[in-house]
């Protein structure tokens, strides 16, 4: 009996031992697996021009810079060109702007924008493929009103920002950590009855060239 | 360490947590997924430029249909070339044109001058160098200068022949072409306009009869006669328009007629003459010239039941093809050899006398030669003939110097290794050309020639188009290596010369000349613009003359004898590039597995044929004529006429790049060319050959 009793105290102490730091071990590595190595993995890039998109959205359309080309290609961002065709002289008093005219403009260069959404050369995207206008016309999506709406389904909305929003480079691969991976891709492609509409392809040749 | 078992459990109880902790964070998944991205974003892997596309339109020179290229340009690179269907001769496009963006980068580019050393290996030299050595050639040479060039279509012919022209040569040859038995026939035919060439309104058409021609393939402007096609039949389901093709293998034109007649090959001559009789003898037809009348008494010969003798057509077939021509209200009639060479004079006589029959819609397009001192016409350079000459002077190459412009004979003229020999024991040999081909593998010093979107260049009406075409090809990015434009360089080797009278310092300088003297803006012309101008109608040309047909003609139809054995079929698709680009990488996946598996091209042959010979699907064969034998792999295609053997042209290259090199066999090493009756022309169309088990 006394022999039971001990055998039962040790491994109850046993358990009891073990418990506590496996929770601390767990806690500590969530916390590292979570918080410190996003930290450590990614690092904080700056743009080139300190951009404000908001006193932007105030005046212009958003396709008034980022638009399909006549060809189906997407513009992206804007060449230095484009952007002087308003900058050629400061429109403001910012210094972001006098030095973007200084540099880019007066210099005749682009701007080395870091692009957050960039794929790597492998992954073919097509803008005009998920268009609007294709949304709609497959009869999906037809309460949206214009294309931003559309837009912000992928890319998250920066019209109302009033700073850049931070570029947030992964030091192992490059990209920053906003680039679309491929299952964000799949939620569509994968369920080709997406809405009941789209039938998108799935096949490897449809976003792999 | 003495490690307490209470200490251990706490430690295991430890690495249990963070193990478990680490498996519900994102840091191994993430870290798995982003160290697999970044294997592929190392330094060395190369990536694709991002940026604007802009367009621009060209014309393909390297095509030999002259087509029209929208070129896709990135960041001012020339990417891609789409079709153009702006472009008179446009409307599609052909593989090989698809290809010259790449192909502009193909390994096989030579891109520094090369000299053969003392031990039979090229170095690099400069170009101080070269230009130098090469003057010194030339004066050494003095008049005995040979040149053999592989570019019809441009004003290449009058710089390379001007310069001859100085030095005191008319040695001036073009590689054999479809487009210089036409031309001949043409001059034997009608005498105005002096440079001309035959046209074919094939736009006005009702019912076009191809005769070997391989229309929709490689026949003339064959992207042009797509676009054609096309249009007559997408215009109306119930069409009128007819087509009928005959010819010794069901190629890419007999797939989308509204018949194919299987013929014998090399019989086109005396399919035509057939026809011509029945619309003579049964439908009164006739053609106002001298010379008709022995015309018609020679044409009595040319019966239905020697026509199903010679050429493996019933009469019965040639009666309703016959019926069918002259019910229609514009047939035409295109004659030549399936392969676009090596017919001789005799089949485009007997096709241009269809058409003179038919009233067909045939043209003269009139030529313009760029003015240069001495400069001869495309016309006067047809006259001569490179193999006639080399047979003449004992399969040897004599001239003191001999200079191949964009040319490669070593591989693609019949009897390529009696060429390649000649080549290669002539006193010396000088190749300006892209590519590391054959014929430059052969030559003493090895000039670097831009290639296609590189270099200025004009193309002016190709054989088979309808009116006067006249466009450039525009150079759309700077050479590759240190590549030159080699007429420039020759232009400039004239100034040291001190042949400078008249020669002008840049080709630019020529083609701007010859534009303004055809009255075309240049500037027009250089943005991508062609040009169409008139020409003339049948009715409009005078001096029509038979007289010559009883030798030209008659002669060699009547040597034309019974099919006792296999004959060679040679079949081309443009695809599988010219003899001197070789397999474009581009074009490799449209190559079939019954074209080409590994190493080993095939030989196509009939079923009947096949079993006659004992051999079935995939055999290994040696296929032997009497001047060489080439090893292939059986295809059973009945899709060919008995007793012919097709194939392909294009394959077993020894130069150029891996791409094309080693891949098949030549059939141009088979071929024998034999000098034709009456014309004198040298023709290869019809070899012998025998087939056994390898």
């Amino acid at each position: 009996m006394e022999e039971k009793r001990n055998k039962a105290a040790g491994i109850g102490g046993l358990i009891s031992a073990a418990v506590l730091p496996f929770i601390i071990g767990l806690i500590l590595a969530l916390v590292i697996g979570w918080w410190a190595f996003p930290l450590v993995l990614f690092k904080e890039v700056p743009q080139p021009v300190a951009f404000k998109h908001s006193p932007h959205s105030e005046v212009m359309e958003c396709a008034d810079c980022h638009f399909l080309r006549e060809d189906g290609s997407f513009s992206g961002i804007p060449t230095t060109a484009e952007c002087a065709s308003c900058h050629e002289s400061a429109q403001g008093e910012s210094r972001a702007e006098a030095e973007y005219i200084e540099k880019y403009v007066n210099g005749e260069q682009e701007a080395p924008w870091l692009v957050h959404q960039k794929q790597p050369d492998n992954a073919f995207f097509s803008h005009a493929a998920h268009s609007l206008e294709s949304c709609q016309q497959m009869g999906c999506h037809a309460d949206y009103e214009k294309a931003e709406d559309l837009c912000i389904t992928c890319h998250p909305s920066t019209a109302d920002l009033d700073k850049p929003v931070p570029y947030l480079e992964n030091r192992l691969t490059g990209y920053s950590n906003s680039t679309m991976k491929m299952w964000e891709c799949e939620r569509c492609h994968a369920n080709p009855n997406h809405l009941d509409m789209t039938n998108a392809n799935n096949a490897c040749y449809t976003c792999h060239k | 360490m003495d490690i307490k078992r209470r200490a251990f459990i706490a430690m295991a109880g430890l690495s249990a947590g963070v193990s478990t902790g680490i498996v519900l964070s994102p840091l191994p998944w993430k870290l798995l997924d982003d160290l697999a991205i970044w294997t592929q974003n190392w330094s060395w892997i190369p990536t694709n430029p991002k940026g604007e596309n802009t367009y621009t339109q060209s014309t393909s020179k390297i095509c030999p249909s002259g087509c029209g290229v929208r070129v896709r340009l990135l960041n001012g690179r020339p990417l891609r070339a789409l079709s153009n269907h702006e472009h008179p001769l446009g409307g599609g496009i052909s593989a090989l044109a698809a290809a010259e963006p790449q192909l502009m980068h193909s390994p096989a580019r030579v891109r520094k001058p090369r000299l053969r050393g003392a031990d039979g290996k090229f170095k690099d030299i400069s170009w101080a160098e070269a230009e130098a050595l090469l003057l010194a050639k030339i004066r050494e040479a003095g008049s005995d200068v040979l040149c053999l060039s592989g570019d019809e279509n441009g004003s290449s012919v009058a710089v390379l022949s001007s310069f001859l022209h100085h030095l005191g040569s008319r040695a001036m040859y073009l590689m054999p072409s479809e487009a210089q038995c036409a031309s001949l026939a043409w001059q034997a035919t009608c005498s105005v306009p002096t440079e001309s060439q035959p046209g074919y309104d094939l736009e006005s058409s009702d019912f076009v009869l191809a005769i070997g021609a391989n229309l929709l393939e490689s026949w003339g402007t064959f992207i042009r006669n797509r676009r054609i096609f096309a249009q007559k039949r997408q215009a109306d389901e119930n069409s009128s328009f007819g087509f009928v093709y005959a010819g010794p293998v069901q190629n890419q034109s007999a797939a989308v007629a509204d018949s194919w007649l299987p013929l014998n090959p090399a019989a086109e001559t005396v399919l035509a003459l057939g026809l011509a009789n029945l619309l003579v003898t049964r439908y009164g037809r006739s053609v106002n010239a001298p010379g008709f009348d022995a015309v018609a008494d020679n044409l009595s010969a040319f019966t239905p039941d020697l026509v199903r003798e010679l050429a493996g057509v019933q009469p019965r077939a040639l009666e309703e093809l016959a019926e069918k021509l002259a019910s229609a209200s514009k047939p035409l009639v295109l004659c030549g050899s399936e392969f676009n060479q090596g017919g001789g004079l005799a089949p485009s006589l007997a096709g241009l006398l269809l058409n003179l029959l038919l009233r067909a819609p045939i043209t003269a397009v009139p030529l313009h030669t760029a003015a240069l001192p001495g400069a001869l016409s495309r016309n006067e350079v047809y006259k001569n003939d490179f193999l006639r000459d080399l047979a003449k002077a004992g399969n040897k190459l004599t001239a003191k110097l001999t200079l191949f412009y964009n040319a490669n004979p070593a591989y693609g003229l019949p009897g390529a290794k009696t060429v390649a020999k000649a080549i290669a024991e002539a006193p010396y040999k000088v190749a300006i050309t892209p590519f590391m081909d054959e014929t430059a593998m052969l030559c003493d010093l090895v000039l670097p020639d831009a290639f296609g979107l590189e270099k200025l260049d004009d193309i002016e009406s190709p054989h088979g188009c309808g009116q006067v075409f006249y466009g450039l090809s525009r150079p759309l990015q700077k050479p590759l290596g240190e590549s030159r434009h080699g007429l420039n360089v020759l232009l400039g080797l004239g100034i040291e010369l001190g042949l400078g009278i008249g020669l002008p310092t840049f080709y630019e300088d020529v083609l701007k000349s010859k534009a303004a003297a055809m009255n075309l803006n240049w500037r027009e012309l250089h943005n991508g613009v062609t040009f169409e101008r008139p020409f003339l109608r049948l009715d409009d040309v005078s001096g029509l003359d038979l007289t010559r047909y009883e030798s030209l003609l008659f002669g060699p139809a009547r040597g034309v004898q019974a099919k006792n054995m296999l004959t060679l079929a040679p079949l081309v698709k443009n695809a599988l590039g010219t003899a001197q680009t070789g397999i474009p990488p581009f074009s490799l996946k449209i190559v079939r597995d019954d074209e080409l598996a590994g190493q080993d091209s095939f030989v196509a042959l009939c079923g009947e044929t096949a079993r006659h010979l004992g051999l079935a699907a995939g055999s290994a064969v040696k296929v032997a004529s009497a001047q060489e034998a080439v090893f292939a792999k059986v295809r059973i295609y009945e899709g060919i006429a008995p007793g012919s053997v097709g194939i392909y042209l294009g394959f077993g290259h020894t130069a150029l790049d891996e791409f094309s090199r080693g891949k098949g066999a030549n059939a141009f090493e088979l071929m024998i060319p034999a000098e034709e009756a009456g014309s004198g022309l040298m023709v290869w169309n019809k070899t012998g050959v025998t087939i056994t088990k390898a």
